[in-house]
This record gives C-alpha cells, sequence and structure tokens, in this order.
C-alpha cells in the first residue's frame, strides 16, 4: 500500500509516495532524493545514513541499536536503510553543509586547437559558369583553412545531414559558421552550419566543458576554447552516491537491482546536464555555442554514464567492456544539450586505472618528459603512475576509505567543524578547524597530520601500538595526558572530544602501507631508484590539502621525495579541460594510455610482503 | 624468562629477527621442535589470535606477528619433519574464482598453522576444480574458502556443487569466510562452517577436524 512519506526541512515541506515495506534509504532512492549517503550501500555497516525520522517505522533493528547509542535513539535518530515504512511518516532534513571539494586544476600552457569548433568560411560565390554544390563550396574552403586535417586524400570533410539544411538558408550569403570536428585520425565532419551572425549580434562562441566524473564528486569546467579561459566551475557530490560509496557498491547495485544500472545512468547524465546548464546561463551563453564536452573519469563511472554494463570490472581479471576514445553526440548519451555538442570520452587502461588517471598522465606530460615523475591519487583506490617518455607503470591499490574520514571513529568530510590540520607546539598538540568553527570530528588532511604527530611524540610506537598508560606517562605528564582509556581500546586526544583510536590507527596502517608499498613495487619494477623520481604529484582532493611532511612521516610518500612535491589538483579534470582545448592533447590521452602499462598487485606475492614490512611507520628522521 | 617465553612474547611484538634468534637458541638448549612449536611460535601465535577475537588487536598486528612465526618456523621446519609430528587435521584454504584478496586467507592460513593443522595454500582467483583437485591430492579434512566482494561470493556455491559432483562432499567439512559473507548465505549454499573471523576459523577447523578423526 502506498504512504506519504514527508521530508521537512527549514520550514518548506516535500511529500513523496512510498510503498509500505521498503526502507527509508530506498524510499528516498525512489524519489531522486540525495540526502544520505549510504557507503556501505545499504547493508546496515557504515552508520552514515542516519536520519531523524518519526511516524509510523519499524521498530529500531539490532544494527540500529548497534550503531546509534540510546540518546540517539531516543531522539528520533534512525538508519535509512534499516528503517521500513509502516504508515505516514516524517523525516527532518538536516541543513545542508557545503563540502570543500577540489576544483582547481594545474594551469595548462599550450596554443589552442580545439578538436571541436566554430569556424567562419568564406564561400567562393556561385556562378553560372561553374556549377558547384553549396556543400562542395564549403568543403573546398575549409580545405583551405585547414591544411593538415585535409591534407590526403579522400579525408575530404563529412558534412552530417543536419549541416546541410543549416546550409541551405546560410550559404546565400558570402560567409557561413560552422562547427567542425578534427580528430586525429578520425577525418573532419561538419556538423552544423550556421548563418554569420549579423552586427548587432556577438558573435558565435566556441566552448568547451571538461568533466571528471569521481566516485565521490563530479566537476565540470566551461572553457573559452579560442583562449582557454576556465569561464566557470561547477562541482558537487556525485548524485550516485546513494548506491553506495565506492565502485564496488556501485557496480553490485547495477548486478542487484533491475533498474541499478539505468537509475545510476540518469543520475550522472542529469547531474551532468544540469552542471553544462547552469554554466552555460552564468557565462550568458546561446546554447549552441557549446560545442564540446570531454569526459574523464574512474573506469567504472565512465561504464555507468555509458550505461554500458560494468559487471566484469567487480571480479578478476575485472576486464571492462571499453577503455579507448568514445566520440558521439549529446544526444547519444542521454545529455540535454544541443545535438551537435560532441562527446568524448576519454580513454583509460584498465578497469582500476582509468581516464582519470590517463587524462592526468596526458595533462601533467608524463608520458612525454624525459624526467621520471610518479602520479599519485589517493582516495578509496590509490592509484598510482610512474614513468617517464620511456615508459609508464601503473598500479592501482586498495587504501579504503581511511583518508577520505570514513571508517576512523571521528572522521569527516571536509566540511565545517573538520579538523584539518594538526601540528606539534612545544609538547603539545595544535590543531585549526575549517570555518574556526567547534572541532566536530577529522577530515582526511586531519587524520593524516594526528597521526603524524603521535608517531613524532612517540605515543604510536613503530608497530602502530598505541602506548599503555605507563608507558604515555614517561614520556611526561604533557604527553601522558593525550592519552586516555576508551570503551574498549586506548584513545589519543587531538582535542577535547576528538580523538584518534587504537582501530583508526590500525585503519590508517593499512592504507598508508598499500599506497607506500605500492610505490616501491612501481620504482622496483621500472629499475629505478627512490632518489631518481624527479617529480611527485599529487593528485585529488586528499592529495591537495594534505600536508606532504606528515605524508612522509607515517610512509605514505617515501623519505627524500617531500621537496620534489608538486600538487597537481584535480589532473583529471585538467586532462579533460585540455582534451576540450588542444587536439595534440587529446591525442596525448591516447598516447599516454599506449604507452602505459598496468601491474596487477593483488596476485603478486612480493607485494604482499612489502605490503607487511610498510605496516610498520618509519623510524625518526 | 625462558627461550619459550621470549618466543611467545618476541612474537607478539612481531620481532621477526629475534623470534628467529631465539628459535635457534631454543634448537641449541635441546628443547625439541615440537616443544619450540607448541609452548613457544603456538602459544605466542594463540594469545594474538584470542585477541584478534576479541577485537583488542587488529588487522595489521595478525599480519606482522605472521611475519615473525613465519621466520621463526625457518629453523625449525627441518626438525619438525624429521620428527614426524603429525598435523592436527588437513586444510585446503583459497579465495574463489574472480577474487584476488590475499591478506584476509593469510591471515587464516596463519591461525590454522598456529594451531598445528597443515595448510595447503591453493592462492587466489581458485576454480572449484583447482579446490577439488587439492582436495583429493592431499586427502584433506576441510576446505575453506574466502571471497571479499559481494560480487564473488556466490562462487562459493560453485564449491560446493564441484566436491559434491567429485563424489568428496560428504569426506570434508567446507568452512566459508570474509566480509560479506554470513551464517545464513553459508547455510543457503549448502557449506558447513561459517567464521566471522581468522581466529574463530581456525577453532572451527581444529573442532572439525577432531571430530573427523
Amino acid at each position: 500500500m502506498s504512504e506519504i512519506l514527508t521530508l521537512v526541512h527549514e520550514g518548506t515541506r516535500t511529500e513523496i509516495p512510498a510503498e509500505a515495506g521498503t526502507s527509508l534509504l530506498d524510499a528516498l532512492i525512489a524519489a531522486g532524493e540525495n540526502l544520505v549517503s549510504a557507503t556501505c550501500a545499504g547493508k546496515g555497516r557504515c552508520g552514515k545514513c542516519r536520519l531523524r525520522a518519526s511516524g509510523a517505522l519499524s521498530e529500531p533493528s539490532e544494527r540500529e541499536r548497534s550503531l546509534l547509542s540510546a540518546a540517539e535513539l531516543a531522539g528520533g535518530w534512525r538508519l535509512a536503510c534499516m528503517t521500513h515504512i509502516e504508515g505516514p511518516a516524517r523525516i527532518d532534513r538536516p541543513a545542508t553543509t557545503v563540502a570543500t571539494i577540489l576544483a582547481e586544476g594545474p594551469a595548462i600552457d599550450f596554443t589552442p586547437d580545439p578538436p571541436a569548433r566554430w569556424l567562419r568560411l568564406r564561400l567562393s560565390p556561385p556562378t553560372l559558369e561553374e556549377q558547384v554544390s553549396d556543400e562542395e563550396r564549403m568543403v573546398a574552403a575549409l580545405a583551405l583553412l585547414t591544411p593538415d586535417a585535409s591534407a590526403s586524400p579522400g579525408s575530404a570533410a563529412r558534412v552530417s545531414m543536419a549541416a546541410l539544411a543549416g546550409l541551405a538558408g546560410a550559404a546565400r550569403h558570402d560567409s557561413v559558421e560552422a562547427l567542425v570536428r578534427m580528430i586525429p585520425g578520425r577525418g573532419t565532419e561538419v556538423l552544423a552550419v550556421a548563418a554569420v551572425s549579423t552586427a548587432d549580434q556577438a558573435s558565435r562562441r566556441s566552448l568547451g566543458i571538461g568533466v571528471d566524473i569521481g566516485t565521490t564528486t563530479v566537476v565540470s569546467y566551461l572553457i573559452d576554447l579560442s583562449n582557454g579561459a576556465i569561464l566557470g566551475t561547477k562541482s558537487g557530490l556525485n548524485d550516485q552516491r546513494v548506491f553506495g560509496a565506492d565502485v564496488i557498491a556501485r557496480i553490485q547495485a547495477t548486478i542487484e537491482r533491475e533498474t541499478g544500472l539505468e537509475e545510476q545512468r540518469l543520475r550522472i547524465v542529469s547531474q551532468l546536464t544540469i552542471m553544462a546548464h547552469a554554466l552555460l546561463a552564468e557565462a550568458q551563453a546561446r546554447s549552441e555555442e557549446l560545442v564540446s564536452m570531454a569526459i574523464a573519469g574512474n573506469t567504472t563511472m565512465l561504464h555507468l554514464f555509458a550505461g554500458v554494463p560494468p559487471a566484469a570490472i567487480s571480479t578478476a581479471p575485472f576486464p571492462p567492456v571499453f577503455t579507448g576514445l568514445h566520440v558521439g553526440l549529446a544526444p547519444e548519451f542521454g545529455l540535454d544539450l544541443p545535438e551537435t555538442s560532441s562527446v568524448f570520452l576519454l580513454p583509460g587502461l584498465s578497469g582500476y586505472v582509468g581516464a582519470d588517471i590517463v587524462s592526468g598522465i596526458a595533462a601533467l606530460g608524463m608520458a612525454e618528459d624525459p624526467r621520471c615523475s610518479l602520479l599519485l591519487d589517493i582516495g578509496t583506490n590509490g592509484e598510482l603512475a610512474l614513468g617517464d617518455s620511456g615508459g609508464i607503470l601503473s598500479c592501482t591499490t586498495a587504501a579504503g576509505p581511511a583518508f577520505e574520514g570514513a571508517g576512523i571513529s571521528m572522521g569527516m568530510g571536509g566540511v565545517v567543524g573538520a579538523i584539518d590540520f594538526v601540528w606539534i607546539e612545544g609538547s603539545r598538540i595544535a590543531c585549526s578547524t575549517i570555518g574556526d568553527a567547534k572541532a566536530q570530528g577529522l577530515c582526511g588532511s586531519g587524520v593524516l597530520d594526528a597521526l603524524a604527530c603521535f608517531i613524532e611524540l612517540g605515543l604510536i610506537d613503530g608497530s602502530g601500538r598505541i602506548l599503555d598508560a605507563e608507558e604515555a606517562a614517561a614520556l611526561g605528564t604533557e604527553l601522558a595526558s593525550l592519552r586516555q582509556e576508551g570503551e574498549t581500546e586506548p584513545r589519543l586526544l587531538v582535542c577535547e572530544g576528538v580523538w584518534l583510536s587504537q582501530g583508526d590507527v590500525r585503519q590508517l596502517q593499512l592504507a598508508t602501507a598499500a599506497i607506500g608499498a605500492g610505490i616501491e613495487i612501481l620504482i622496483k619494477r621500472s629499475g629505478k631508484s627512490v632518489g631518481e623520481v624527479e617529480r611527485v604529484f599529487l593528485a585529488g582532493g586528499f592529495g591537495s590539502f594534505m600536508d606532504v611532511r606528515s605524508a612522509v612521516r607515517v610512509g605514505l610518500i617515501p623519505r627524500g621525495l617531500e621537496d620534489r612535491v608538486v600538487v597537481a589538483g584535480n589532473s583529471s579534470g585538467a586532462g579533460a579541460v585540455a582534451a576540450c582545448l588542444s587536439r595534440a592533447r587529446l591525442e596525448a590521452c591516447d598516447q599516454a594510455r599506449a604507452r602505459s602499462s598496468y601491474i596487477e598487485l593483488s596476485s603478486s606475492p612480493e607485494f604482499n610482503d612489502l605490503f607487511v614490512e610498510h605496516l610498520f611507520f618509519p623510524e625518526q628522521a | 624468562m625462558s627461550t619459550l617465553e621470549d618466543i611467545s612474547a618476541l612474537l607478539q611484538k612481531g620481532k621477526a629477527n629475534d623470534v628467529k634468534a631465539n628459535v635457534e637458541k631454543a634448537i641449541a638448549e635441546g628443547l625439541s621442535a615440537r616443544t619450540i612449536l607448541e609452548e613457544g611460535l603456538m602459544a605466542g601465535m594463540n594469545i594474538i589470535g584470542g585477541k584478534f577475537k576479541r577485537n583488542e588487536v587488529y588487522v595489521p598486528e595478525v599480519l606482522i606477528a605472521a611475519r615473525a612465526m613465519n621466520a621463526g618456523l625457518v629453523p625449525l621446519k627441518p626438525l619438525l619433519v624429521s620428527s614426524g609430528v603429525k598435523a592436527t587435521g588437513i586444510v585446503v584454504l583459497g579465495t574463489v574464482k574472480g577474487d584476488l584478496h590475499d591478506i584476509g586467507k593469510n591471515l587464516v592460513k596463519m591461525m590454522m598453522e598456529g594451531k598445528g593443522l597443515e595448510v595447503h595454500d591453493i592462492g587466489v582467483d581458485a576454480t572449484s576444480d583447482k579446490f577439488v583437485a587439492a582436495a583429493k591430492e592431499f586427502n584433506a579434512d576441510v576446505v575453506a574458502c574466502s571471497a571479499l566482494l559481494t560480487t564473488t561470493m556466490n562462487e562459493m556455491k560453485s564449491v560446493v556443487e564441484a566436491l559434491r559432483n567429485a563424489g568428496i562432499r560428504d569426506k570434508v567439512t567446507i568452512m566459508v569466510g570474509g566480509a560479506p559473507v554470513t551464517d545464513t548465505f553459508c547455510k543457503s549454499i549448502g557449506a558447513d562452517l561459517y567464521s566471522p573471523d581468522a581466529a574463530s576459523a581456525a577453532e572451527a577447523a581444529v573442532a572439525a577436524c577432531q571430530k573427523s578423526a
């Protein structure tokens, strides 16, 4: 039977219908709401989908009783995935807090030569003596303007039917504007033709959008393709997050739910469409000015966007359906954008080293540089690439979500009230919070700093053990006061009410060991030494906000490389921007892919040994 | 402290080199290989296993202790073989097809070896045929399957079926484990035992072997 679920937020009410017996989480998903994150994909494990609900609801389950305190339960807090609707009910929508999402990419330094753009073509006038079609006159004019793309015989531009229709009216003037697409190796196409803008009209711009679809966050950049200027940026949490926090959960949702693939495809397609329209509106652009959208993302995200089943990526040997460059038009992907906007799905390497890493390699020019570089993108999966113009080796390593604040007792995202930096002042610990608010927990960079500080102070030994009370007292009373017995395990206080527990340290140990061992194996397999690595690019949100000294102190980055670190920001997004802007950069993605090879670590006994070695925190410098 | 107590204490701290040195010292002192194994190495591993079960220690410490145990076994193994110490039981252990997760399975292996079981590790991404072949070859008492992914755990059912088709279903105890696995799942696929953690798995395997002996 259908019941009514009411969402209440700051005086506004939204009513959504929901079948009795469904969970609050499923009801919210069905209604397209993104109220909560289901980090464990609705399995009742993570406790992150908590919300306040009342009305005719199922009794709190055993899982809820273990994940929520008695006070929270009494206050109406429930887990959305475990609470079932039995009649009319209401949810108090929490005040939204804005996450700090990284949207800065490295500066891009090259001449714009976009693969898709509007070109003004001067047509020779038609005469009675020489009767040639408008199409032929336009193709001839285009060949004059783009000699390199039209050099070889048989490479004359193809003209789409839609473009011919536009040409009919426009060609009565001596010039036309043509939307031309030139992809290396794929010839030249004319996708649309329009009359030249009149004097009282601003001339038609060529705009592109570079997109990075991350498992957690989605970022879109609007670019003026004539000069490379970024006209605007939109970012947000990935709307698919209600289906789970990591790629395995998202894949699982396509297997378990009959419509799981389509639901996730629609969410990302509409999210990108909304972002694009907002960007175009803010830049006061006409919709036909949007000529291209280049999309980078991990392999699973690109499968979900394209509506291609990603199921096989979740089991060994993890074969993706596709990794190559795919070029199409907006309607083919269901994007509600101009029909003549091109979409470039950027190439990846394997199921777990996707277009996000390959476009990062291309954007940073790693495969063209004789200097050896290391690219680190630390998320739930740590993606690593090492190499130079002689070749690139890449691997992926299961770091777990600890550095994103998940699975850590006081962990939280980068929102107001999160401790973002921790440092040592004399023999005490000091910290700062985002927004200078009262500390509520630790975000990724804060977790890393806190760990490094406690190791440095000797409160955590090399094997990751928090000293017992007697040992801590021997270090001095001030340090001893940072240690306290928790309910089941010792804790180290970062500030009042915020701590790192023994279990947290163990989680972090696993994460740093996975990355540390991954880096060591890449360096070994490429026959290099740590000293030969000339640049370390840190990509992604965590890499950009973290303190490099802390990363070295806990063994995440090899000692000796701290002065070679370059914060690369959203290098995946930068690669997508570059692909819209330059044919050479789009081609570089393909070249980076061709010059890269992938090492599967999970089947390597050498990796398992190195992993255990890296569980130990490095000795003091 | 006696050398045996030292071995146990050092193993718990994960001091691989010191464990090895003390095992050699114990051998020189004339202690039997069996005594060193049971009252030194296994005693230490059992304490770690118990703490692991009670969430007092975590995966990294077990891995570190297991590394120390392996170091201690190096000088001991030839003596164990020559003195003919008999295993408590024989286990074939692997991670199922499509799944490359190694660490959880290795923890189980360590805990089982710490209980004196003879463990044949057939590795990761192991097909059901591989489980059957190994069970036959080693005349296993227990076949233990690990899966860490919701997408691969159904492969455990294939292992149960393959053992049935090979006609050795009733000769072995089938154990299953891994993060997404539950007791309900274990029953639904017709396996025998589910264990929530590596230490319980080792205890359950010992119990199963004693029953079948």
